[in-house]
């Protein structure tokens, strides 16, 4: 313990001067009674009433001057733990989804605040937030107000997990901090592995809590019908008792389905229904929503939501002589209207009515690279691109852009090309060649901004193994979602806190909202990736502005965030917390002397005066 | 007391209210004179007392003529005999009963004794009892002459305003015994005193009684003295000085100071009725009218 101003300490020698006081008594008043009769037999029979008529000065001299030692401590404005050189302090408060349960939230920010308050002048102090990942609040700072007005900004996020990414930053932003230097981590329950641990000290806020959550929320198009869904659920019930609650469906904020469900204690329920195709037919932005409707700890887990796509029926022209093949795996393909014309029948007009214009294996004759400058056109086999001469013989197939939207879910694995069409790739196109082989690309993506897509696989059905393969007819579709513009996921949902990268010239908003709600500002549209910690459906409006937008769900869907019953308090600060008190060393000794004077004044002076 | 208290207390109207009660007693005493109250002798009232057979001698007129025609016997009638009654008040003059807060408005003990002792005195007069008056602290201090009639209202008036000058502490027993060893004839006492007594009040009015006097102890105490309001640290002086006393006044030692006074009050009060006397309590705050008019006819005192 040190002192700010130490030498007020030496007020301590007026001390004598109180004594004096009471060494000075005053007469007592004389008052002339009829008989003194009554009050020696009252003073008699209760001599208590004399022993503590003659001990109150002695305490009331002690009460004094303890008071008087109290004020001048105060005064000196005692630091408990301060070193010469200052002192380092990050605290990383915990406001990931799970501490938004009960008052959890704002017990850990008064444990911020209370080490805040509790720092000396030259104490630094830096404030990082784990909301799903490490996020700064504060750099390090010995402005207890401006930490304050950092802590009040923060809200808990709908997002889990982030906390070893946020441990490792803070070490690394403590590594180069010049004196002693800690971290303080304010959470729920202890960390499961605290390296640097010597540096670390846990402040636990909170109790454990009973909680029922949403698991997981999935969708799929029926096999026997696929104009309709099917929709999944998974429920958890983290308490030691059987709950009872409700499960409503809605699409669009129109309830579809009720399902009223018993959940054992400590397990997890899977749930099915369906979506009927008229019902997904007339939805306008294709939003569903599972609800629970159960008391329970925390919020964020009992709504899931997810985002189904609303354009059914993309318009597909296949030219070829007969391919069972390609046909079979467009059929396959629920959301795709497939019309199939002899070759010989094709005019460049055509291209326009169609979201993608397949050719077989041939190309119109007469026309080159520069003739399909519009349009969405997906070359299999032959091509204006391919190099004229011999095709080579067999090679091996490398995957060299895994993330291509072209081959979502295709396993290439033992992919075996007969022959191949060499490939001049073009300039003036953006290119990607999600499939190479030694000889050159096996498949190429061209693409110009708002004019035109196009895809040319430089094999064919004849030439390749890969129609036969399972992978075959969702390679297609792909093709087609790609060249009708669906550069994302059908299934737009995400875990809330992960990271959003939009498509080129894509744009969401950084802010979910409904059906109902009134357009978004200009500036409410992020283009840059982004975190997206908040529950609820973002929209990505349609970049030609001809279609209606489409919706990413974001939920809470973690079995970390939900489970509450491992929190742990500690009990001795947990009162005070629970009061938000925090206050400085000089604070407390204040108010114990003024609780001082207030019990002298009670017992001693009112004694005297009334 | 001032004179003009005297004056305006005993105005023509109360004086007409005050004849309309008189004493009443709890045993019969035989008096020395004929007057307005019953006596253990027959006598020549009117009021009819009892028969007893006719002995030569006896005055014919007093024959019972009416027995004679039943039973032909020949009896006498007999006719109470209406005695006068020795009144004596004793009033206590000790510093106790001249002490007053300085918080009350009403008159001191000592003043309001002594305008009891005048209504008292003026209602005895009327009955033509014989009334003496005396004053007593530490020992009796004075002792009037018997007064008889209506018109020696005057002269208890002017007893009533001399009193000792030097009032000394209280002394009950010495003071009552002295009283009682003096007296011959029985009768009505009535003490006047707050009984604040060091040595207690029981062998004073002792005193009283064990000599077959008919007491009534009339009870005098300041409002202050019952409910005080002393507050604080302070050096407490008995007014007759018997020492003084440190105390600190606070809410819960004037509790236990009132029980204390309670339990005096009910003390007096037990006291008075086992040994068949009269008691009442009366606060020096309390109307006159309604003390005399009221009160006393409730404790039996006056009818």
């Amino acid at each position: 313990m040190s002192f700010l101003f130490p030498f007020t300490l030496f007020l301590g020698l007026l001390a004598p001067v109180i004594a004096l006081f009471y060494l000075h008594r005053p007469r007592r008043r004389s008052e002339v009674v009829s008989s003194l009769r009554f009050w020696q037999v009252v003073l008699k029979r209760e001599p208590h009433r004399r022993f503590f008529g003659r001990l109150r000065n002695p305490l009331s001299l002690l009460l004094q001057l303890l008071i008087f030692f109290l004020l001048l401590l105060a005064l000196a404005r005692p630091e408990w733990g301060r070193v010469s050189g200052g002192q380092s302090t990050l605290v990383v408060v915990d406001a990931r989804a799970r501490m938004q349960a009960g008052d959890t939230f704002r017990l850990a920010r008064n444990a911020a605040l209370e080490v805040i308050a509790q720092a000396g002048p030259d104490h630094e102090i830096a404030l990082l937030a784990n909301d799903g990942a490490p996020r700064i609040l504060s750099p390090f700072s010995t402005d207890p107000r401006g930490l304050r007005e950092a802590l009040d900004v923060l809200a808990p996020s709908d997002a889990g997990g982030g906390m070893p990414e946020t441990l490792t930053l803070a070490q690394r932003l403590l590594a180069g901090r010049p004196g002693t230097a800690r971290i303080v981590v304010i959470t729920d329950r202890p960390l499961p592995t605290t390296e640097g641990s010597q540096k670390l000290k846990m402040v636990l806020v909170g109790t454990p809590q009973d909680n029922v959550a949403i698991l997981a929320l999935a969708h799929r198009p029926l096999p026997a019908s696929p104009q309709s869904e099917e929709v999944f659920a998974t429920l958890g019930n983290f308490s030691s008792e059987d709950r009872n609650v409700e499960l409503e469906l809605a699409l669009d904020d129109r309830v579809f389905d009720l399902k009223k469900i018993t959940l054992p204690a400590g397990e997890e329920r899977n749930f099915t229904t369906l979506l009927p195709g008229e019902m997904l037919g007339g939805a306008e932005a294709g939003k569903l929503t599972a609800r629970l409707t159960a008391p329970n700890a925390l919020a964020a887990d009992d709504t899931a939501r997810a985002a189904l796509p609303t354009e059914r029926s993309l318009r597909v022209l296949l030219l070829s002589d007969g391919n069972p093949f390609l046909e079979n795996a467009l059929k396959a393909d629920p959301g795709l209207q497939v019309e199939i014309l002899d070759p010989a029948a094709w005019r460049p007009e055509m291209a326009t009515g169609f979201q993608a214009v397949i050719f077989d294996n041939w190309w119109p004759e007469g026309t080159t690279a520069e003739n399909y400058t519009r349009g969405n056109f997906f070359f299999f086999g032959q091509s204006p691109w391919a190099v004229p001469g011999d095709d080579p013989a067999a090679s091996p197939v490398k995957v060299s852009d895994p993330e291509s939207p072209l081959l979502w879910h295709v396993d290439v694995s033992g992919f075996q090309l007969r022959t191949i069409h060499p490939l001049q790739p073009p300039a003036g196109w953006r290119l990607t060649t999600p499939l190479e082989t030694p000889t050159g690309p096996a498949l190429m993506t061209l693409e110009r901004s708002g004019q035109a897509r196009v895809v040319v696989a430089a094999f064919g059905v004849n030439s390749s193994t890969f129609p036969l393969r399972v992978g075959f007819p969702i390679f297609v579709s792909n093709v087609v979602h790609w060249l009708a513009g669906h550069s994302q996921e059908p299934v737009t949902s995400r875990t809330a806190g992960r990271v959003f990268v939009p498509a080129a010239g894509e744009q969401f908003s950084i802010k979910p909202w409904g059906t109902t709600a009134s357009p978004a500002p200009e500036s409410s549209f992020s283009k840059t990736p982004r975190r997206l910690t908040q529950n609820g459906f973002y929209e990505v409006p349609s970049p030609d502005l001809e279609s209606s937008s489409r919706w990413i769900a974001v939920n809470t869907v973690d079995r970390d965030e939900s489970d509450l019953r491992g929190a742990e308090a500690n009990r001795k600060t947990f009162l005070l917390r629970q009061i938000g008190i925090s206050l400085r060393p000089w604070q407390w000794l204040a108010l114990a002397a003024l609780a001082l004077i207030v019990a002298e004044g009670l017992f001693h002076h009112r004694r005297l005066t009334e | 007391m001032p004179a003009a208290d005297a004056i305006d207390l005993f105005g023509g109207n109360y004086l007409a209210r005050l004849e309309r009660v008189r004493l009443q007693l709890r045993r019969i005493f035989s008096g020395a004179r004929r007057a307005e109250r019953r006596s253990r002798r027959t006598g020549s009232s009117l009021e009819f007392a009892d028969h007893r057979n006719y002995t030569p001698g006896d005055d014919p007129r007093r024959i019972d003529w009416g027995i004679y025609g039943r039973l032909e016997r020949l009896m006498v009638k007999l006719y109470e005999e209406e005695d006068d009654l020795d009144v004596t008040i004793l009033i206590d003059t000790s510093a106790s009963m001249t002490w007053r807060s300085a918080d009350t408005a009403g008159p001191s003990k000592l003043t309001l004794a002594r305008q009891l002792a005048a209504a008292l005195a003026y209602l005895s007069l009327h009955n033509l009892d014989r009334v003496r008056v005396g004053y007593f602290d530490s020992t009796l201090r004075q002792e009037s002459t018997p007064y008889r009639g209506k018109s020696a209202f005057h002269d208890v008036l002017r007893v009533l305003r001399t009193t000792p000058d030097m009032p000394g502490p209280t002394n009950l027993a010495a003071s009552l015994a002295r009283f009682g060893r003096s007296q011959n004839r029985r009768g009505l006492v009535l003490v006047l005193s707050d009984g604040l007594d060091p040595d207690g009040f029981e062998l004073g009015l002792a005193a009283v009684t064990g000599r077959h006097f008919s007491m009534h102890f009339l009870h005098i105490m300041d409002p202050s003295e019952c409910d005080p309001t002393l507050r604080g640290d302070l050096r407490l002086q008995d007014c007759e000085g018997l020492g003084e006393l440190d105390v600190t006044a606070n809410p819960a030692l004037l509790t236990a100071y009132r029980t204390e006074i309670s339990n005096f009050r009910a003390s007096i009060k037990s006291w008075c009725a086992r040994h068949d006397s009269g008691y009442s309590f009366i606060l020096a705050d309390m109307p006159f009218d309604d003390v005399v008019l009221r009160m006393f006819r409730q404790d039996g005192l006056v009818r």
